[in-house]
């Protein structure tokens, strides 16, 4: 049957792994992005190194500003706030700080969610309908309220937060888990498998499991820079980590009544905010992009 | 008279690496009342090359073409504007999924009035009159009960039905049908073609037929395009093309529908063509059928030319005899 | 159709229940004396049945306690503080449709021209946005740079506005005084800036929705079936195309709601806007737990309530949700 001539090259299909990467650096933003979020995480993991001052260090020289302006110095390149310390110390440190708890947040949450996710998705319909009801109405709830009134409850300070934090963040990972799981059963491949007689264990780990990977990327993602944003937002209301710490958002609500004297010590936290969740954010848009997950 | 004409029609299709030709450098004639079956695969820019004509092409493929006449006038000397009332007046098309093809949060009734009205106007009450003969004419026996619904709750065939009878309503000079039967019932498939086909012999309308499938166009056109990977590989009256093909592949395309009854002959094998239809920034060097091609010789490593073939009509291929005046007979036997 | 009504209006019901549930299950941990006065006694009931059923008939009832820090009656209070964070959200919540969808039709129109590369990365830079850092910026500029919008709460003392309706724009149109007129403008300017705060996010989310439920349907036959039909550019676009594209925006709007609510705890906070968020915080920080759970189940009820209303407004906009029953 096979008589067609062979002077013509064959095609090598590509792994799906080496496809996305493939399709995320044909994005110039998102792979920019990377490299950005890549620096961010270097500078966090060698702060202390990099980071010329202790964090708390107070100093006579209080609210000098930075390097670029005109009376600035070189010694401080970000400057100094209220007590004297050195902004760009507790800026690095800060990172260092945010990322470390948004990864524990999200490993939480992650963990937590995924498994209840696929708990609820291979079991029954009355257990998942119960599920699902209770996960819409924790989803309904406002996030930051639900996580103001839980570390009311178990008082403010940092630990509570990202407590709080990670449990505004569970349901994410169930509905995306559960809603991915449910996707793939009904699908072929697995009724194939079915009939093959592999066990539920097996199937789930070796068929469904490699198939939810993109959205539930997708979602780690997304709950990462969740977790940065939300944990700033409870240091700026007082309720995350407290005064000395160097968290980006209790620096900012220190820095609150600097605003007109002193204006850097306000841009310059959130700047360094902004652009660690741009870069996040711009990582899983092209991740989506690159996964063909679409919206 | 000549109802469409087209002349070196090129569609390309600008993706992130770079611009993809879909359609290469396509021609084709058309008369009145003419019923021309265009035959590929799915991916050969079939429908790409329809879309073209009707100017609905997404903003990331560009059309160029020496001439698009349609019914006597040149569609590229014309500014957009222009161009899209011109081409709703004078052509309509059909789609493959009918469910897809009307939008589902209108009714029946406000889709045919709507076309109506651009294209006749008239009060509300003879708009409903013509839309209710336009629905019977489609072979829907209660219009009036339809006309209420949305199309969700039609099935397939209607829903078909209505989109013809819309597409009817602007009175087209050319009707394009692109694989108006694929996604129906096997029964309602012929009901389907069969209306096409009266209704464009009695509108005197042309009807362009797009199909992967030969069985649909061998009773009912008058003549055949065969497209692969965007080029046109030969186009010729039916009778030619079915007695005596001269491409490899439309003769592979012959040779791989099944026959029943009769015609079948026990433990014969169908024909299967090798491989796939190649992607657009993957083409071979040359012939485009070439590493598929059961007769691929050296000579196909280059470009065949659409070349005029004797008593036949035209070609794109090395193998086939062009006619004497055209030049270079070729030594090789024919098929 | 009723059927449907009927079955939004159990699913509401079976939702109310659940939270009550979970809110009571929050006050499990609140101090005693907190908890005490959502029961009937000062002693607790033997049983946790008995102690819902007894927190139940409160919550129905609309004893819902007493502030622990101002003695007033907390759902009183909650109402008065609420008409102030209504006028914010759905000045904020109108602000970014009307701003949203238009941008993305204009984005979705022109896919991958300059365009819509403007609007989607503008969307990135909305969506990430720190909105405490982003109002705190905005004040820097126009209010203490330029001086052309106030810095904080909703009118400039000079006015005296006696609450009617709670609503600020209403309330000084209603008023008597010679400067009603003025104090109107003024509430207004008062508005602009913690509104755009608040808006940034849910328009960056909006315009992205809508693109891309846009892009989708205008890729569709029946947006081509329309074109070749001979209809005008606009009718297909704002008639054909976003009818259909609606469904997916209004789901959107009932997820935002719940976002807007968390904006306005730290836009109120800012802004120093007298309303929920503010009040709720203030109890934080007072360990008022009465008014916090209060707070807590009369925003997510209203919430919940909203989601039901976007759900059945979803069946009208869509006839083959609608028809399905």
């Amino acid at each position: 049957m096979n008589n067609i001539p062979q002077f013509y090259q064959q095609r090598r299909i590509p792994s799906s792994a080496a496809r996305w990467w493939k399709n995320f650096t044909d994005n110039k933003l998102a792979t920019s992005a990377l490299l950005l979020l890549s620096l961010i995480i270097l500078i966090a993991i060698f702060s202390p190194f990099i980071a010329p001052y202790d964090p708390t260090l107070q100093s006579a020289d209080y609210l000098l500003p930075p390097s670029w302006y005109e009376d600035g110095t070189s010694a401080h390149i970000f400057g100094t706030d209220a007590l004297g310390r050195d902004l760009f110390s507790r800026l690095a440190h800060g990172a260092g700080l945010s990322l470390k708890l948004a990864t524990f947040v999200v490993a939480i949450a992650a963990s937590v969610g995924i498994f209840l996710g696929s708990l609820t998705a291979l079991s029954n319909q009355f257990v998942d309908q119960i599920t699902i009801r209770i996960m819409d109405l924790v989803l309904a709830l406002p996030s930051l309220l639900l996580a103001v009134v839980i570390v009311a409850i178990i008082g403010p300070g940092l630990p509570n937060a990202i407590y709080a934090v990670a449990i505004v963040l569970i349901p994410h990972f169930v509905l995306v888990t559960r809603s991915a799981i449910k996707n793939e059963v009904n699908k072929e491949y697995v009724t194939a498998m079915i009939l093959d007689g592999s066990g539920k264990i097996r199937l789930f780990c070796k068929s469904i499991f490699p198939n939810i990977l993109p959205p539930l990327i997708v979602q780690l993602t997304l709950a990462f820079s969740t977790a940065i944003l939300e944990i700033a937002a409870l240091g700026f209301l007082g309720l995350g980590a407290q005064a000395p710490h160097p968290e980006w958002g209790t620096i900012l609500s220190e820095s609150h009544n600097n605003i007109v004297n002193a204006p850097w010590t306000v841009t310059l936290p959130g700047l360094a905010i902004f652009f660690t969740l741009l870069s996040i954010n711009l990582v899983g848009d092209g991740l989506r992009d690159a996964m063909d997950l679409g919206n | 008279m000549q109802l469409l004409r087209v002349e070196n029609l090129s569609v390309t299709y600008h993706s992130s690496s770079g611009p993809l030709s879909i359609v290469e450098r396509l021609s084709l004639k058309m008369d009145e009342g003419e019923i021309l079956g265009v035959i590929g695969e799915s991916g050969s820019g079939k429908s790409v090359f329809a879309l073209s004509i009707m100017g609905l092409l997404s903003t990331k493929m560009v059309m160029r073409a020496d001439y698009l006449n349609l019914d006597g006038e040149d569609l590229m000397k014309m500014s957009a504007m222009d161009r899209a009332v011109y081409v709703a007046s004078k052509a309509a098309i059909i789609f493959q999924e009918p469910q897809a093809s009307l939008n589902p949060c209108f009714t029946v009734s406000s889709q045919l009035d709507e076309t109506l009205s651009i294209h006749q106007g008239g009060t509300r009450k003879n708009r409903r009159v013509r839309a209710l003969e336009l629905l019977d004419s489609v072979g829907i026996t209660k219009p009036e009960i339809l006309l209420k619904l949305y199309p969700h709750q039609l099935s397939g065939g209607m829903n078909q039905r209505v989109a013809i009878a819309m597409a009817l309503a602007c009175k087209p000079r050319l009707l394009i049908a692109d694989e108006p039967t694929t996604a129906l019932d096997v029964t309602i498939q012929a009901q389907i073609l069969e209306l096409l086909v009266n209704l464009s012999q009695s509108e005197k309308a042309g009807l362009m037929l797009i199909t992967h499938d030969f069985a649909l166009l061998s009773e009912n056109t008058d003549r055949i395009g065969v497209i692969y990977s965007g080029q046109l590989m030969e186009h010729a009256a039916t009778e030619n093309i079915l007695n005596s093909p001269r491409h490899p592949y439309t003769r592979a395309l012959l040779d791989s529908v099944p026959q029943l009854g009769d015609r079948h002959v026990k433990g014969s094998r169908l024909f299967a063509l090798q491989g796939q239809i190649p992607a657009m920034d993957q083409l071979p060097v040359g012939c485009r059928l070439g590493p598929r091609c059961p007769k691929a010789e050296k000579q196909c490593v280059n470009k065949p030319e659409l070349l005029s073939v004797e008593n036949h009509g035209k070609v794109r291929c090395h193998l086939a005899k062009p006619s004497p005046t055209v030049k270079k007979p070729l030594e090789q036997e024919e098929q | 159709m009723s059927k449907m009504i009927l079955r939004q209006l159990l699913i509401l019901l079976s939702s109310l229940v659940i939270l009550t549930f979970f809110t009571f299950g929050l006050t499990l941990f609140f101090p005693i004396e907190s908890r005490f006065q959502l029961l009937d006694t000062t002693q607790a009931p033997d049983g946790l049945v008995e102690q819902y059923v007894s927190y139940i008939k409160h919550i129905i009832t609309g004893d819902w306690g007493f502030s622990q820090s101002r003695g007033t009656d907390v759902l009183k209070e909650f109402f008065i503080y609420f008409p102030a964070t209504v006028e914010l959200v759905i000045t904020a919540l109108l602000l970014a449709l009307s701003l949203g969808i238009p941008l993305g039709i204009t984005a979705a129109q022109n896919k991958n021209k300059w365009p819509d590369k403007l609007v989607v990365s503008s969307t990135l830079v909305g969506y990430s946005m720190p909105i405490f850092w982003w109002g705190m910026l905005l004040v820097l500029f126009f209010s203490l740079s330029l001086g052309v919008t106030p810095v904080a709460s909703r009118l400039g003392f000079e006015y005296d506005i006696i609450p009617v309706t709670g609503f600020m724009l209403i309330d000084t149109l209603l008023s008597d005084q010679p400067y009603a007129i003025e104090a109107f403008y003024d509430a207004l300017h008062h508005l602009i800036l913690p509104a755009i705060v608040l808006a940034t996010i849910p328009l960056a989310i909006f315009t992205r929705v809508t693109r891309s439920a846009m892009i989708k349907v205008l890729a569709s036959d029946y947006i081509r079936t329309a074109k070749a039909k001979g209809l005008s550019h606009g009718r297909i676009i704002w008639i054909h195309a976003l009818r259909n594209a609606m469904l997916p925006i209004l789901t959107i709007i009932g997820l935002q709601i719940s976002v807007l609510i968390t904006g306005t705890l730290i836009t109120e906070t800012i802004f120093s806007w007298p309303g929920v968020g503010k009040w709720l915080l203030e109890a934080v920080y007072r360990r008022d737990f009465v008014t916090l759970h209060a707070g807590l189940l009369a925003t997510a009820s209203l919430v919940i309530m909203i989601n039901i209303a976007v759900e059945l407004m979803s069946f009208y906009v869509n006839p083959k949700m609608r028809l399905q029953e």
